[in-house]
């Protein structure tokens, strides 16, 4: 902190605070004169400090959610499924959603599919009778974040994946189609389920999706 | 630990004002002392979400490096001590797994939380926002918002919960009680919560830090009137800013008070600059006895009246309209126009300072509302959406504006029904009382350099 920057602090702290006697209105009418004069630096720095204070105090926020594009050539080069391997209720809902749709090429695990869906992102999600829970969420409602500070091993995860687990919940996120998708696996043991406390299985299950339908 | 100073030093100022057992919490980012390196991050990722446990108090903290935790120091989970504030981040705490967002790549997803009281199965956890119920495992129950933010909430009692799989629930709809549940893992009675949001640059879907999103939740959740603050009668009333209904939020030393001028001869001031949020503002809760139609009037004190676009949001009838005003061409009441408010609370008159202006003090006066009865159904309800004609009225010349019926070229602009209006204003920030000391507060004594300590340290996190 220099010099200048303690001069203005003790000039706000000397001219604010609850326990300020309020100003009276002669010095408030000089005050409102003074401030536009050219050259007052200290009454434009302490402006200038209220600012940057208020900004700190306001923060930042997530700047969307904004529809990001979809590559659908590559997703026509992905591997398909037939959309016939869904009940049909779930299969009506496939036009609705407007980016491809991943899913599970596992016929048990398709039976038991619910897709839930809002334009810009579908979740499918999915059981077992064993105790397996599975979904795989595709999300093109992208945020941005003024100024955020991304660590670099988050600039690797762009460009491969990221595997992730809290209690046991195992969370695979990557980036297709230009858009993002996770898988999250959650078993009933999940502390002795090896398809929770080893990585293989999701890895293995996000290697086996293919594009099930969806709508540019 | 400077931003902690910060917090203990900023309501240092107005010591008087602190109450005991007032909510308190250690800054993002600052974890248990040994449990990891927490992200210091301000944002609010889900600005106006709802607190997801139903009633407070409540208790963020770890509850693996609390009292009873596994790398706790000792004692049971029940222990008053993680029952009790400040609340901890324990986002990004020491895990082995990735975590693209956490300073050394791995961490914590979300944040834990106790309940008010440590008993299981008794406290309901709700719907941070509006949306559906993506999916329901063993232990976890996920919900994806409109706008594509999944939030997570786990150990509820999956034996009570009460909401099935692709149910649609709204903000605070109850989901299920708080639990231990971790299919047969021991562990504390908490909700394990967290947010999930695709930032492309962050890597795609990530888990994004909860505790500020937290924090501003639980401000409004505590900020909830009990009780109605006032209930206006049948035709009308004066608010004043001194008077129970009024909140002053933000930055509390940028809220002056003048004693001379102004509704009981006392009013706030502060200037208006150019950022996209709000860094103050002022909230008149409007409890309505009798529904019916109402003239609203905010009054300005000159010379505190400079600025020329002070954007105002009425909420009446659960709707939500703004108005821009330029405060430099009115002298005292001037009209935000003629409302249909419903019978009862939830409504509002709110007044902000990001109004746009890179210019030097750029006043802008806080100082009371007035609500006057115009339909003349005195002792009858009314019913119907709100139908705001805009402008005029008070001692302005006239005005009305955009989207209204009034006249034009006066001081004001009236936008209704398009929802928030733009800027994140109508999410909580620290809740500061009449001008003086914010709530969340902290028992340190600083001493009488506190005030130079909380600048010192308000510039410090500027800086960081």
């Amino acid at each position: 902190m220099n010099e200048r920057t303690v001069s203005v602090i003790l000039v706000i702290a000397a001219s604010v605070g609850c326990a300020e006697p309020p100003p009276d209105e002669a010095t408030i009418q000089r005050e409102l004169q003074v401030a536009p004069i050219a050259g007052d630096d200290d009454r434009a720095a302490a402006n200038q400090l209220e600012r940057e204070m208020k900004a700190q105090w306001a923060g930042s926020a997530p700047r969307g959610p904004v529809a990001e594009p979809v590559d659908w050539d590559e997703a026509s080069r992905f591997k398909q499924l037939d959309p016939a391997r869904l009940p049909t209720e779930q299969r009506k809902k496939l036009a609705e959603v407007k980016l491809p749709v991943l899913a599970f090429d596992d016929d048990a695990l398709l039976a038991t599919a619910l897709l839930t869906h809002h334009h810009n992102w579908y979740v499918i999600a999915v059981k077992s009778d064993d105790g397996l829970h599975m979904n795989v969420l595709g999300n093109r409602n992208a945020w941005t974040v003024p100024a955020m500070e991304i660590p670099e091993a988050a600039r690797a995860a762009a460009e491969d994946y990221t595997l992730s687990r809290t209690h046991g919940i195992v969370t695979v996120s990557w980036r297709s189609f230009g858009t993002s998708y996770s898988v999250d696996v959650e078993c009933a043991k999940p502390m002795s389920d090896p398809r929770c406390t080893e990585d293989e299985f999701a890895l293995a299950v996000v290697e086996q999706l293919g594009v099930i339908g969806g709508t540019p | 630990m400077r931003r902690a100073l910060l917090t203990a030093a900023v309501l240092t100022l107005c010591p008087a004002t602190l109450v005991a057992q007032e909510f308190t919490y250690n800054p993002p980012g600052q974890l248990v002392s040994g449990s990891g390196t927490g992200r210091a991050d301000d944002t609010v990722y889900v600005p106006e979400m709802r607190f997801p446990i139903e009633v407070a108090p409540a208790y963020p903290n770890s509850q693996v490096h609390g009292r009873g935790g596994q790398q706790g120091p000792g004692g049971g989970q029940c222990d008053t001590e993680n029952y009790s504030y400040p609340w901890w981040d324990n986002y990004c705490e020491s895990r082995q797994w990735s975590m693209p967002l956490c300073p050394s790549g791995t961490g914590h997803q979300g944040q834990d939380i106790r309940p008010s009281t440590c008993d299981k199965s008794v406290h309901w956890v709700v719907a941070a926002e509006a949306g559906q119920i993506t999916s329901i495992g063993s232990y976890a129950v996920s919900q994806m918002s409109d706008s594509g933010t999944r939030h997570r909430y786990l150990h509820m009692d999956m034996a009570q919960l009460a909401i099935t799989q692709g149910q649609r629930v709204e903000k605070g709809a109850r989901l299920g009680l708080v639990s231990n549940d971790f299919g047969g893992t021991p562990t504390h009675i908490h909700l394990h919560y967290d947010i999930n949001q695709n930032i492309p640059s962050a890597g795609g879907n990530v888990y994004v830090p909860t505790y500020m999103s937290l924090v501003r939740s639980y401000e409004t959740l505590i900020g909830m009137e009990a009780e109605p603050c006032e209930i206006i009668g049948p035709d009308g009333a004066t608010l004043d800013d001194f008077g129970p209904c009024a909140t002053f939020f933000g930055n509390p030393q940028f809220w002056r008070i003048v004693d001379s001028g102004g509704v009981q001869d006392r009013f706030h001031w502060t200037n208006g600059w150019d950022g996209d949020n709000p860094g103050n503002w002022a909230r008149w809760a409007l409890h309505f006895a009798e529904a019916g139609r109402y003239n609203v009037e905010i009054n300005v004190v000159p010379p505190y009246n400079v600025a020329t676009n002070v954007r105002y949001l009425v909420r009446a009838s659960g709707e939500d309209s703004t108005h821009t005003v330029d405060q430099s061409a009115v002298t005292d009441w001037f009209s935000l126009g003629e409302f249909d408010f419903a019978e009862g609370g939830d409504q509002k008159v709110e007044v902000f300072d990001n109004s746009g202006t890179t210019l030097d003090d750029q006043h802008i006066t806080a100082d009371a509302v007035r609500v006057t009865r115009v339909d003349g159904m005195t002792g009858n309800n009314t019913t119907g959406g709100n139908n705001n004609t805009g402008g005029g009225g008070g001692n302005t010349t006239g005005g009305g504006g955009n989207n209204t019926t009034g006249g034009g070229g006066g001081p004001i602009t009236n936008n209704t029904g398009g929802g928030s209006p733009p800027g994140d204003f109508s999410a909580d920030e620290i809740r500061v009382k009449r001008g003086c000391c914010a709530t969340v507060s902290h028992s340190n004594d600083i001493g009488g350099f506190a005030p130079l300590i909380a600048l010192g340290a308000l510039v410090l996190r500027r800086r960081r």
